[in-house]
């Protein structure tokens, strides 16, 4: 049988349905158990049974009974070839509202995007739009006229391409998704994927579950003989608690997306006979201790393997077992602890943070409050009569675990990788109703996806799904309301510009004109150099315009020329502009790493991972890193700068990712300066950039794999006199600013600043001796006037040339 | 009446009876009738003393105390699992009878009709 909705029997079943309410039903059969009463009761009295009216009195009571009975529950024996046949009820109803709404529209034949565009009739549907942030139909005024629309063989087929058992409001949602492309273009329109309808139908339907009534469902709970067939553990219950008794209702479903694989190897590790100790290593927040309670709510519900029937997870709460133990009495606790959970014979043991247990490197032991215990632990991990779940960071596994082999062997080893970005927008589901509606506020999937692609590239230091959770968290009680009120994604990148402290979202217009005039703001502190301010300010600017992939640093520029002609300053002025600050600049002198062995220094070790860089850039990622005479550091060095340059990313000896996508790199060298030099004087400038960069190839300076990592080569050149007039005058400028709050102004007369720029300027150093002779020349000479009272507030200090000889 | 009948005599029942194994599963785990009985002569909460170098007369109280341990387990246990599957099986036997007067309900009606039918026929 075909599609044929009018004459469906599940359409005439909702019917009866909806005319056959709950309340007439307990009301007669409240009414007919009374007539069953009294029919028993003249059944038993035997002188009025002779003549037959008990057995008739109840054969009709029973006869109602199962009519009222099979008027409620039965369904009908339906023909499941008809689709409609396996609809449920509910989009039933909503194919009604359709119905009803395509009359009044006169509709004459119901296409697929008529039943996603009309979805928000129904409540399922308002739910679906309000993620996805479009605003909801209304009903039409109009009356609706009397004719049979027709559904569209587009709208059958797809229908008939659905394979569920029942077919319920979000399995045709996710077909027409699917299935019709002007839908898949509205969607797009609303940036919203396929990817992410799927996980958003999937938390709608679980948001209109009906919960199962206790005789269907089969999950089981504790029973009283549990307590009496495993031992006391009264030192063990001082220090811990009960995971298997944590959950406030049974039946919750704790769902651990992208970590259902992890707790299927749990439950096999535990099962197993052995070595059967679990070390879960992940970083803080990949769900670590979520999998875990998933894993005692499973074996509370004796939905587990076998093995772990009738096993609980205590967690072992190490604050309270290290609180204020003595040296000798903490042994003893330990001891006591772990020997009640052997004793109990149905515990595991859930250790959190296990490094806080164990020691490792000696250098880790002498840290402050450094405890090892792992010569108490080790026995009963080695035993078979314990059975161990801890966690610990990679770090400490590296540094606690890993060195201790007889520790390490004790255990399984299982990595719990972060959350990828679909399964963590369906954990931000998830928790989603809880927390909008105690701060008021609805995401959409759109805000949600923003959430994901900001936490994603501003919070490097945590993983997902955690930094998406904890952005959403922020939102949330940022901006908390007393009505609801649905969040919009600027108000995020308002959110983490605030926190990362860089410019995130759609370009303001006091930032636009910033950005278009970034050549002029860059030309404030540096002097000339047009090739290099231009080359920049252009990289930044395709940055914040969301051209770049956010897959490389924001910009990679190798600064070539002599000393002193503004490249340092160059740096420190895009740090301002970019990041806020020309504090945000990790500064490293490259001269300092020559040899092989400086690495170390730089990246760390696999026992030391504090290296210069690393901490640095996991401290400020959104940083300006200056490598300052890059030619000198060893070619060792160089190569590892190759796949930052390329990728954004470097691993460390210990294997962690160092992100620096959020940076701007600019390295800088004086190789070349002397023939730059000569180039310019000879008036030759043309062509410089290519003659330098062959000429340092030739040179093995760089080689040209290195040179082309840069997004850009340039070329600083040597200052001519008037720039260096200029360099005068804006330190000059720069002093006038430091003496603001005294009030006084110097100015200095046209012949003194070509004095000044005459001393300053050094054909070797360029402009850096300039500072020296502004303080030397200028500084000293007002600091004796002020002392002297000569000059005082308000006052402007003119100084000429007599004055700086 | 066909879908009448196939209601009352394919799908209620497959649905009752999934219902009474439901109701009878819980039944016995909320009695824990299959740790009991693993660990029906198990000390009684795993209480048990060890003695290592002791007197003969110090290991003989010993085995005495875990003696009696096992004991209090045993009958602990034991009765546990009795009154457990009495009750288990009271309601299983039950809803068994539920059960099959739902699959006689149509042919009870029909005879009780008749023997009233007849009955009143008799009488008058």
């Amino acid at each position: 049988m075909a599609f044929e909705y009018f004459n469906s029997e599940q359409r005439r079943n909702y019917f009866i349905k909806k005319g056959f309410s709950d309340n007439v039903f307990y009301f007669a059969s409240f009414f007919n158990l009374v007539i069953i009463i009294l029919a028993i009761l003249i059944f038993i009295k035997q002188d009025l049974t002779n003549i037959g009216y008990g057995e008739i009195l109840l054969a009709i009571a029973l006869s109602l009974q199962s009519y009222l009975l099979a008027k409620k529950y039965t369904i009908y024996h339906l023909d499941k070839s008809n689709p409609v046949n396996r609809f449920d009820l509910a989009l039933i109803d909503y194919f009604e509202i359709l119905i009803n709404e395509a009359r009044k529209e006169n509709i004459q034949q119901i296409e697929p995007e008529y039943v996603f565009q009309k979805a928000s009739l129904c409540d399922e549907g308002k739910m679906m739009m309000m993620r996805l942030g479009v605003s909801y139909e209304t009903k039409s005024k109009n009356s609706p006229q009397n004719f049979k629309p027709a559904f569209s063989p587009q709208l059958i087929n797809l229908i008939s391409l659905i394979k569920s058992e029942v077919i319920v409001f979000e399995d045709l949602m996710l077909q027409i998704v699917e299935s019709s492309e002007p839908v898949k273009e509205f969607l797009k329109d609303i940036t919203v994927s396929e990817k992410e309808i799927k996980p958003l139908l999937d938390w709608l339907r679980k948001m209109h579950e009906k919960p199962k009534r206790s005789w269907e469902d089969d999950t089981l709970v504790a029973g009283v003989g549990e307590d009496w067939s495993f031992g006391y553990s009264p030192v063990l219950s001082r220090y811990s608690y009960d995971l298997s008794k944590h959950f406030p209702d049974p039946h919750l479903h704790l769902a651990v997306f992208g970590h259902s694989d992890i707790i299927s190897e749990m439950e096999t590790v535990l099962s197993k006979p052995g070595k059967n100790n679990v070390l879960l290593v992940g970083e803080p927040g990949v769900g670590k201790k979520t999998i875990v309670n998933a894993l005692a709510l499973k074996m509370a519900q004796g939905k587990s393997v076998s093995a772990l029937h009738y096993k609980r997870i205590k967690q072992l709460d190490v604050g309270s077992l290290l609180a204020g133990a003595a040296q000798g009495e903490l042994e003893a606790r330990i001891n006591g602890a772990l020997s009640d959970a052997v004793n109990a014979g149905n515990l595991i043991l859930y250790i959190d943070n296990f490094q806080s247990l164990v020691g490792g490197y000696e250098h880790r032991r002498e840290e402050v409050g450094g405890i090892d215990a792992s010569q108490f632990i080790l026995p009963y991990l080695q035993s078979s009569g314990l059975q161990v779940i801890a966690s610990i960071t990679p770090d400490e596994y590296f540094d606690r675990v890993k060195s201790n082999s007889s520790v390490a062997e004790s255990f399984e080893k299982i990595d719990v990788e972060p959350a990828n970005a679909e399964d963590t927008f369906a954990i931000m589901l998830q928790g989603l109703n809880l927390l909008e509606y105690k701060y008021k506020t609805i995401f959409t999937a759109q805000v949600l996806k923003e959430i994901i692609k900001l936490s994603d590239r501003y919070m490097h230091e945590v993983p997902f799904p955690e930094k998406a959770l904890r952005l959403m968290q922020e939102a949330a009680v940022t901006f908390a309301s007393t009505n609801f009120v649905i969040l919009q994604t600027k108000q995020i990148d308002e959110l983490i510009s605030k926190k990362a402290h860089v410019p995130v979202g759609d370009v303001k217009e006091e930032e636009k004109d910033k950005l278009l005039n970034l050549e002029s703001f860059l030309h404030q502190r540096v002097i000339g150099q047009e090739d290099a301010i231009t080359a920049v300010a252009d990289a930044l600017r395709r940055a914040r315009s969301g051209l770049t992939s956010g897959k490389r640093p924001v910009g990679v520029f190798l600064f070539m020329g002599p000393t002193g002609v503004g490249k340092t300053e160059t740096a420190k002025a895009l740090a301002e502009s970019y990041f806020g600050s020309e504090k945000q600049m990790i500064r490293l002198d490259m001269s300092e790493y020559q040899d092989a062995n400086s690495l170390d220094r730089l990246i760390g070790t696999v026992n030391n991972p504090n290296g210069i860089l690393n901490v640095a850039i996991e401290e400020s990622p959104f940083s300006l890193i200056l490598l300052d005479e890059l030619e000198k550091a060893d070619k060792n060095i160089l190569n590892l700068f190759l796949s930052v340059f390329e990728d954004g990313r470097m691993t460390d000896p210990r294997g962690k990712v160092l992100d620096f996508t959020n940076s701007i790199i600019i390295a800088t060298s004086n190789a070349g300066s002397e023939l730059i030099r000569e180039k310019v004087a000879a008036n030759q400038a043309d062509g410089l950039k290519e003659l330098l960069i062959e000429d340092l190839q030739q040179k093995g300076v760089f080689t040209p794999e290195f040179i082309n990592r840069f997004d850009g080569v340039i070329v600083f050149k040597p200052l001519t006199e008037d720039q260096t007039a200029q360099v005068a005058q804006l330190m000059i400028n720069q002093l006038n600013i430091q003496l603001k709050d005294k009030n006084i102004t110097v100015e200095v007369a046209e012949d003194a600043l070509a004095k000044l720029s005459q001393i300053g300027y050094d054909p070797q150093f360029g402009a850096r001796p300039m500072r020296r002779v502004i303080q030397e020349r200028v500084e000293n000479l007002l600091a004796k006037k002020m002392l002297s009272g000569e000059i005082g507030e308000h006052q402007t200090v003119q100084i000429g040339l007599e004055e700086i000889k | 009446m066909i879908t009448y009948f196939s209601w009352w005599y394919y799908d209620e029942p497959l649905y009752l009876w999934r219902s009474i194994k439901i109701i009878t599963k819980k039944f016995l785990s909320s009695f824990s009738i299959a740790v009991l009985l693993r660990t029906l002569f198990d000390p009684w909460k795993k209480d048990v003393v060890y003695l290592e170098n002791a007197s003969l007369d110090a290991r003989f109280k010993a085995m005495v105390d875990n003696l009696f341990s096992r004991c209090i387990g045993f009958v602990v246990r034991i009765f546990t699992i009795l009154i457990g599957l009495a009750l288990t099986t009271i309601v299983f036997v039950l809803l068994t009878i539920g059960f099959i007067v739902w699959l006689l309900m149509p042919a009870i009606i029909l005879v009780l009709i008749i023997s009233g039918m007849r009955t009143i026929q008799n009488g008058v």
